[in-house]
């Protein structure tokens, strides 16, 4: 799920008639708004110069703004010793310094009346979900970073949703307690119809959809990946649901989604071994596979995760729970064997 | 009771020589005109009922709801102008929803009431405005446990523990009387406040009419919701049970 844009191209295709590509991200040479502040310094950037740039974190495709270490990408230029964060004048003067159409502008701009979102602050990672026999599963960790630091551990980032309904949330925190509020409005207007009918899985994707797309179209756009899960009763039965929308407003339907890391991780396990209607013991079991595989492998995943289901019942989140996890290799017991200096 | 007010009544802004505002005297008439509304206030909860006289045999059943949800916790039962009620109603469920945006906390019924009033009241106080012609009964659960107002077109609320509006008032008002609403739950309620409902239906009057009943108990989880529809029924069967007997005698 990777965002396809990059600066360079943003400002390609920039036109005056208002767009300002600065608003959201910094430039590759390292003008614009996130001046100063570094979101994440990844090697691999199309500039001639061969120098280390920094570039904003979601190009990576994950909702996870940290400050990642490098080599990522592991292109050559990764090896040049220069502060990134202070460049010296003489690297700076060979940044190119382009003449821009529309002049960027920081969230503090005076004219600008309300400031936008740059960067998420406090992120979950991964959630993910797919469709069993009785209904939907999703499961997800209970942490919350902040930067590079895991600083929340008990974060509930899966809920329910009316009575039909579990959204689950990457991505920016308080982005998605803001959502929830929405929700609320929209299941209380919803109830006091009291009319026997209750919106769906279906519809609440829907309007998750509308409001992410048009908050992207303002530039202000709530940092977050939703999964939206539920069964509701449809013309053919019982119709289970699953769906997934982003930031910029991509949505889509699916039997099984994954969001942050979840993409590149847990997806892959799930295209192997998911089949339809699986048991719900089954189902269990993949899930935990696919966490446990985050839990190795994405730095900002904690050993404490949430299993959630929803069926024709009602939905139901699990209390958090640890897996066990092998940490026995011969390399973590004995880590400075064979390096360069010990003995 | 009913005096004219020849002269003073023309305008809401008017005050008569004896210090009534008649045009707020008449809109409570329109009140007193409109079907029964009936609620009590049991031990775990509200009951509300209401009188739905059905003016054509073509009305479908359950439409033209009387009875509104204001919040997760309450229910507004209209008794009077049906169109003005559902102002009354939606100013109601716009100020608990603004209530709870601004305070973080589901809206009390008292501030709800006094909110409602107030709303009420703003309409009396200026020419181009003309009173509601509805009263109102307010049956929420909160905190501080069930409660039961009136707001009337005056702008006046009361807290009650039993109340009704409408045609059958007076009788409905004896009939409650009679409970021992302290010891009363809410399933007995129900029953009780049908008994009532059909009691006070005058069958030469008014021809058809249809029971709508709800409640906010421990049952329903505190909930403002319809009565469920066996305990509707069950309700029913009890009060023309009851009423047979009466003819009975």
């Amino acid at each position: 799920m990777a965002i396809a844009d990059t600066p360079s191209a943003a400002r390609r295709c920039s036109s005056s008639t208002g767009w300002r590509p600065g608003a959201i991200w910094p430039y590759l040479d390292g003008t614009g708004p996130s001046q100063g502040r570094v979101l994440c310094s990844r090697a691999g950037s199309p500039s001639s110069s061969g120098v280390v740039r920094p570039s904003p974190a979601h190009i990576l495709g994950s909702d996870r703004c940290g400050f990642a270490s490098g080599g990522v990408a592991g292109a050559a230029e990764a090896q040049n010793d220069i502060d990134v964060l202070n460049p010296p004048p003489e690297v700076e003067k060979l940044n190119h310094k382009k003449e821009l159409l529309v002049q960027p502008s920081s969230s503090m701009d005076v004219n600008c009346q309300r400031s936008l979102t740059m960067y998420p602050c406090v992120t979950g990672t991964s959630v993910i979900a797919f469709k069993y026999k009785d209904g939907v599963i999703m499961a997800c960790d209970t942490g919350a970073s902040y930067g590079s630091t895991l600083r929340y551990k008990s974060v509930e980032r899966i809920k329910a949703v009316g009575k039909h309904s579990l959204i689950g949330a990457s991505g920016e925190f308080s982005d998605f307690q803001e959502i929830l509020r929405y929700l609320d409005e929209l299941t209380l207007s919803d109830h006091m119809w009291d009319d026997g009918n209750s919106l769906g899985p279906k519809e609440i994707h829907s309007y998750l959809t509308r409001v992410m797309y048009n908050r992207r179209n303002k530039f202000d756009p709530l940092w977050n990946s939703l999964v939206l899960g539920g069964v509701k009763k449809g013309p053919k039965g019982d119709e289970k649901y699953l769906g997934m929308v982003n930031m910029i407003g991509t949505h889509f339907e699916e039997n099984y989604v994954a969001t942050g890391f979840g993409n590149h991780l847990a997806i892959p396990i799930l295209r192997a071994e998911w089949h339809e209607d699986i048991t719900f013991e089954e189902a269990v079991k993949l899930v935990e596979k696919c966490l446990l595989v985050l839990l190795y492998r994405d730095r900002s995943s904690i050993n404490k995760f949430q299993i959630a289901k929803i069926t024709t019942e009602g939905p139901t989140i699990h209390p958090p729970y640890s897996l066990k996890a092998y940490w026995g290799f011969s390399h973590f017991e004995n880590p400075a064997q064979g390096a360069v200096g010990s003995w | 009771m009913s005096s004219i007010g020849t002269g003073y009544d023309l305008s809401v802004t008017t005050f008569s020589p004896d210090g009534r505002v008649f045009q707020v005297e008449y809109a409570t008439k329109a009140v007193d005109n409109s079907g029964t509304v009936v609620g009590i206030k049991c031990k775990d909860g509200i009951v509300l009922g209401v009188e739905k006289l059905v003016t054509s045999k073509m009305i479908l059943e359950g439409s033209n709801r009387r009875i509104h949800s204001v919040y997760h916790h309450s229910g507004l039962a209209v008794a009077g102008l049906a169109a003005d009620g559902r102002q009354i109603v939606s100013r109601a469920k716009s100020e608990a929803a603004s209530y709870e945006k601004v305070y973080g906390e589901p809206i009390s019924v008292k501030d709800l009431a006094d909110r409602v009033a107030s709303y009420v009241h703003l309409c009396t106080l200026y020419w181009w405005l003309r009173p509601f012609g509805c009263g109102v009964i307010l049956g929420g659960y909160d905190r501080d446990g069930p409660q039961l107002y009136i707001i009337e077109p005056s702008g006046v609320s009361y807290k009650y523990f039993g109340a009704a509006l409408g045609k059958g008032r007076q009788a409905a008002k004896t009939e409650i009387e009679k409970l021992k609403l302290s010891e009363l739950t809410c399933r007995e309620g129900i029953v009780e406040v049908a008994k009532i409902i059909y009691g006070v239906h005058d069958e030469a009057k008014d021809k058809a009419f249809e029971l709508e009943l709800s409640w906010i108990c421990d049952e329903s989880k505190r909930q403002h919701q319809k009565v469920p529809n066996e305990l509707l029924e069950q309700a029913k069967a009890a009060a023309q049970a009851a009423l047979e007997e009466m003819d009975a005698d």
